[in-house]
């Protein structure tokens, strides 16, 4: 063999080493799109089809209906978090007891937190009202060391909202029906903050 | 002798009719979220409310002091300097305060909610320990002296976790021209002339959020497109003040206090946000204070009339424009307000109005000014005249159709004399 047959040989296998790669990625994102296209199916069929078929995926609606609200990549941090780091933020002035502001949240409470934030009732709407959002709590959602999200709770606002790495918010909604139920979730994190409890008795008795 | 004679005329009525309705408002229209809302807000509140309350006081023979607070003067500081230097002339005076900005209450306990259900008001800034009370307002407000007095916030009165309990500051459109019909007219002085005392409202009860109302586009609107569009939103509050103004007080037959209507507005706002913002009110009798710590009025000074339009002229710096709410705005604005006012007043005799519009026109503006006129709720033109034929019909005012003239801007020319004028007329419906 000379020099040339061996530069078309090398030139033969190289197109087909492309070939294959080009190949392989078409099937693999044609894998996708049937995976996303029957979740895509299930969200445009009507809820009667949820209602009637118990056998729907419901991690899959779950993801579309979030995914309807905010960029998958925040779905997929929220659905695949590793562990939550829990800061407590405004401080009541008659609270002089608050010492303990930095807290892991603890790992059986990862689908509690999970199954509120997926709630589709925290992403109807973002009224707008005449106070300015003032944070209470701040959960930091952890899928890897430098992919991670924020997600604030102004519980007398009854609002909330996803804040990326850079602290910009990027979302922001209501959270009317969940409210209480979020506060009750931080006062078990926090069993022993006075600004929580002072808040919690004050929204649950008027 | 005869010009001595018409100006004492005039100087006595000025005198024997010196009472004022004082107006501060405090209009937060920078904030990012609703900053732009209140832009559009204000000039529905001015076109809808105040100016029409003026107008049918300024029948009565009431002049009118605007405090007109927005943009980037809107302050804790600027907002209790205001209320702590306003001076009462005259025991008649009414006192109007209204705030739309952000507000805020603190966690406290339900005992502390009961006895303090007004919130304190953020006044287009973060810092906590300066909000201020509306309750203070009140307070102060009600003491001056004054006939009566009206503090309205219209805020959110929800829980702040970080707010501390404060008993005073810690520191320191229509697209066209206004009627009024008589009946409108008559319901305004009843409301605002045959009352005492001292009253407080906010736009929601304690832990209660205050919302918009969307009075344009498509709904239901997206947030994203509803921050772009702030022209489609109007707070709920003040909202139903100026919607009642303009469609229910025509025909409404009944007398109105102000219990009536603030009930009335309190219903509206509650219905139709199906019960999530009920505004709160209460109205107060007179305080019945010890004599020796009354408020006395300021004694009453004899107005000149060529002292006031020297005063005025003063004002009027070369080459400049003076705008509503502009720092150093008010007295012009007021006091020019007030001698066309004067020169509206059918009260007075034909040839003392006539010389009154000489003295104007030769001194204030100056030859080929113009006038522009704005429409009732925005800052759109409707139409334009030359100064001097203007001001000879503000002279004559035949049966008194056009009530109250409210001066917005004024430009001036190299010799200090008005080259443009912008206001708003109110008439008289027909």
């Amino acid at each position: 063999m000379n020099r040339t047959d061996i530069r078309i040989k090398k030139i033969k296998l190289l197109i087909a080493a492309m070939l294959l790669l080009v190949v392989s990625c078409n099937a693999f994102s044609n894998q996708l799109d049937s995976k996303s296209a029957q979740c895509d199916t299930v969200i445009v069929r009507s809820d009667s089809i949820i209602a009637q078929n118990g056998s729907v995926d419901s991690l899959c609606v779950k993801k579309i209906i979030c995914a309807n609200n905010v960029k998958d990549s925040i779905t997929e941090i929220i659905l695949n978090f590793k562990k939550v780091e829990c800061k407590l933020q405004g401080k009541n002035p008659k609270d002089t007891n608050r010492i303990e502001v930095k807290k892991k949240l603890p790992r059986k409470l990862n689908e509690v937190l999970r199954y509120i934030l997926l709630d589709e009732d925290n992403y109807k709407s973002n009224d707008i009202v005449y106070g300015a959002f003032s944070s209470t709590i701040r959960y930091k959602i952890i899928q890897s060391r430098r992919i991670y999200v924020y997600a604030e709770f102004d519980f007398g606002l009854r609002k909330w909202r996803i804040l990326n790495s850079k602290e910009e918010v990027l979302f922001q909604w209501d959270i009317k029906e969940n409210n209480l139920q979020m506060l009750r979730f931080s006062r078990v994190v926090f069993p022993e903050d006075e600004t929580l409890k002072i808040l919690q008795n004050n929204l649950k008795s008027l | 002798m005869r010009k001595f004679l018409i100006l004492f005329a005039i100087i006595t009525y000025m005198f024997a009719n010196a009472q004022t309705i004082h107006w501060l408002t405090f209009i937060d229209t920078t904030d990012p979220n609703v900053g732009q809302i209140d832009v559009y807000g204000r000039q529905m509140l001015y076109g809808y409310f105040i100016n029409e309350v003026n107008a049918a006081l300024g029948i009565k023979g009431y002049k009118s002091d605007i405090q007109d607070f927005y943009g980037p003067r809107v302050t804790p500081e600027n907002c209790k300097d205001a209320i702590e230097m306003l001076k009462i002339t005259d025991p008649d005076d009414i006192i109007v305060f209204y705030y739309i900005g952000h507000g805020v209450r603190p966690a406290t306990g339900s005992d502390y909610i009961k006895r303090h259900p007004y919130p304190q008001m953020c006044l287009a800034q973060s810092d906590e320990s300066k909000y201020i009370p509306l309750e203070w307002v009140d307070e102060q407000l009600s003491s001056k002296g004054a006939r009566l007095s009206v503090t309205i916030g219209m805020c959110c009165n929800s829980i702040g976790s970080n707010v501390s309990v404060k008993d005073e500051p810690n520191f320191s459109p229509n697209y066209g021209a206004t009627y009024l019909s008589s009946n409108k007219i008559r319901l305004i002085q009843e409301l605002f002339m045959n009352t005492e005392g001292h009253i407080i409202a906010t736009s929601s009860s304690p832990t209660q959020t205050s919302g918009c109302v969307q009075i344009a586009g498509p709904q239901p609107c997206h947030p994203i497109l509803a921050m772009q569009n702030p022209q489609w939103f109007r707070d709920w509050y003040s909202f139903a003040i100026c919607s009642f103004f303009q469609t229910q007080m025509d025909n409404y037959n009944k007398s109105l206090d102000w219990n009536d209507f603030l009930y009335i507005i309190s219903g509206f706002v509650d219905t139709n946000t199906h019960g999530a913002q009920t505004p709160i009110y209460d109205v107060y009798p007179p305080k019945v204070v010890a004599s020796s710590q009354r408020t006395k009025p300021a004694a009453q000074q004899r107005i000149d009339i060529e002292v006031q339009i020297n005063n005025t002229q003063k004002k009027q710096v070369q080459n400049e424009t003076i705008q509503k709410g502009d720092k150093d705005s008010r007295d012009w604005i007021n006091e020019l307000t007030n001698l066309l006012s004067t020169l509206i007043n059918v009260s007075l005799a034909d040839s003392d109005r006539q010389a009154l519009e000489m003295r104007l026109n030769e001194n204030l503006f100056a030859k080929n000014a113009v006038v522009r006129f704005l429409a009732q709720g925005s800052d759109d033109v409707i139409d334009k005249s030359e100064v001097s034929n203007w001001l000879g019909i503000l002279a004559t005012n035949p049966n008194g159709r056009i009530i109250k003239v409210i001066v917005e801007e004024g430009t001036f020319d190299a010799n200090n004399k008005i080259k443009t004028l912008k206001v708003r007329e109110i008439y008289k419906q027909k």
